[in-house]
């Protein structure tokens, strides 16, 4: 049987008197790679940021692999296995690529060394070894994208939350990067994904829920979710396919 | 309009661009394409007088190497950053103003320009930028660079965190803006669409120009095709 890792359960996040978030339900299965589009501020950012412990829900449940996580710090959600990326990434620009992915590998091993190997690792997988040694703060925003991934990657999750990962990247950036989710999620990985690249959305993702002004607007398969004309009228367009 | 020769720039001792040559025709809108760190954001950093380069950059038939930044600003030349370095702690109105500070006669036209291209900041006018969503920030990035009357707006990667919709209606707005007399420095991964839009393109690589041709015949080109079309 599928076991849901996530479950979303009329989650709400207000600010004051703006509803960021309304009454959102949905769950992710293990080893699926589901898509969470819609358009620019509908609340994905903000609903990664209650599921990953960043801020406080106003109201509902989050279930993260059988237990509540609604209460938790993000470094407990961490050690559970979550791991999330920044869309508006947050390297330590004064060290090195490098020991920026090291840091993340610092939640799973006390041992330097270790932590380095596991680091070296994940920097040859996303295709940043060549960078390792330049300070973080110099790269351009497309590779730090990579870096945020190679660093969460670093933490060898259950389930890793990538928020527009691929944005700023181009098309055989973004294929390199769709490569590694599928084989994250080949090891037994489940992932969560934010992208506004269609394409790449279409290409990697099993399911597909879409917020739109912080409602659900629809769920269901690639297939479903491009043809649905609610979902083309608020945030495709005409020329998605182009 | 804008003549770029032997370009050289880079930071400390690590060069990025070698031997670039550009031009810009009044009226145009360029593209540069390429992947990243192959130099593109480096590129509109060392016209805009935010880098040291080594080469020619005339605009106009003056040169820009012995103008600084702000000077370069007066000249009409208007640079929308990558990763929208908006005012975290100030509101969207604040912002806007910020981008239109030398030209306080035509913030009250030029602010209602830029809230009919983006609605969604006409709502938010007073909120803080940094509460907004990325999305939301990029507009505010955009929308304060049109407040500076530009004449020639440097754009790196302006579609970048935009909903597939919204990108149609900014690279929709980036042709108006263009018939409207600005002439346009387009900086983007969205391949396809800046070069759908251009005049003229040119793909740089690891920092130097290695094809060039209109908007049209890159899209046919094989290795654009390849590279960045996935086609």
């Amino acid at each position: 049987m599928i076991q849901h890792l996530l479950h979303i359960n009329h989650v709400s996040k207000h600010f004051g008197g703006n509803v960021a978030v309304s009454d959102i339900s949905f769950s992710v299965d293990e080893k699926q790679i589901f898509g969470l589009i819609g358009p620019n501020g509908a609340g994905k950012t903000t609903l990664f940021n209650c599921i990953s412990g960043f801020y406080p829900v106003t109201s509902g449940d989050i279930i993260f692999d059988n237990r509540a996580i609604n209460n938790l710090r993000p470094d407990e959600i961490c050690h559970m296995g979550m791991a999330r990326t920044w869309q508006r990434v947050k390297p330590l620009g004064s060290l090195t690529v490098l020991e920026n992915v090291i840091i993340g590998a610092f939640s799973i091993t006390n041992s330097t060394k270790e932590a380095e190997e596991i680091a070296i690792e994940q920097l040859l997988a996303v295709g940043l070894s060549d960078y390792a040694q330049k300070t973080a703060g110099s790269l351009p925003i497309g590779l730090k994208k990579k870096l945020e991934l190679a660093r969460v990657l670093a933490t060898h999750p259950k389930m890793l939350l990538l928020d527009e990962i691929c944005g700023g990247l181009n098309h055989t950036e973004t294929e390199t990067i769709l490569g590694i989710i599928r084989e994250v999620r080949n090891k037994g990985a489940t992932i969560v994904f934010i992208e506004h690249d269609m394409k790449a959305v279409t290409a990697v993702c099993d399911w597909i829920v879409v917020l739109n002004s912080g409602e659900k607007l629809a769920e269901g398969t690639p297939q479903e979710i491009t043809g649905n004309p609610e979902v083309i009228a608020a945030y495709l367009g005409g020329g998605h396919n182009a | 309009m804008l003549n770029i020769k032997n370009l050289n720039a880079g930071y400390g001792e690590m060069p990025v661009l070698k031997d670039i040559n550009i031009t810009i025709a009044q009226g145009e809108i360029v593209s540069v394409v390429g992947s990243n760190g192959a130099g593109k954001s480096t590129l509109l950093k060392a016209i805009s007088g935010l880098i040291k380069s080594k080469g020619t950059i005339t605009y106009n038939n003056e040169s820009l190497h012995t103008l600084a930044a702000h000077t370069i600003v007066h000249r009409g030349i208007i640079h929308v950053p990558e990763g929208r370095k908006i005012f975290p702690e100030m509101s969207v109105t604040e912002n806007l103003i910020m981008g239109g500070y030398l030209h306080p006669k035509d913030r009250k036209k030029n602010m209602e320009q830029v809230f009919a291209l983006f609605p969604k900041l006409a709502d938010r006018r007073s909120q803080l930028g940094g509460t907004m969503s990325g999305g939301e920030q990029q507009m505010l990035a955009i929308g304060r660079g049109l407040m500076g009357n530009p004449k020639l707006l440097l754009l790196d990667e302006p579609s970048l965190g935009l909903s597939p919709l919204f990108t149609e209606v900014v690279f929709g707005a980036i042709q108006s803006i263009n018939k409207s007399g600005v002439t346009v420095l387009l900086v983007e991964q969205n391949v396809y669409q800046s070069l759908s839009i251009s005049n003229k393109g040119y793909v740089i690589e690891i920092g130097s120009i290695v094809l060039t041709g209109t908007g049209e015949d890159l899209l046919n080109n094989q290795d654009v095709k390849k590279a960045f079309l996935g086609m």
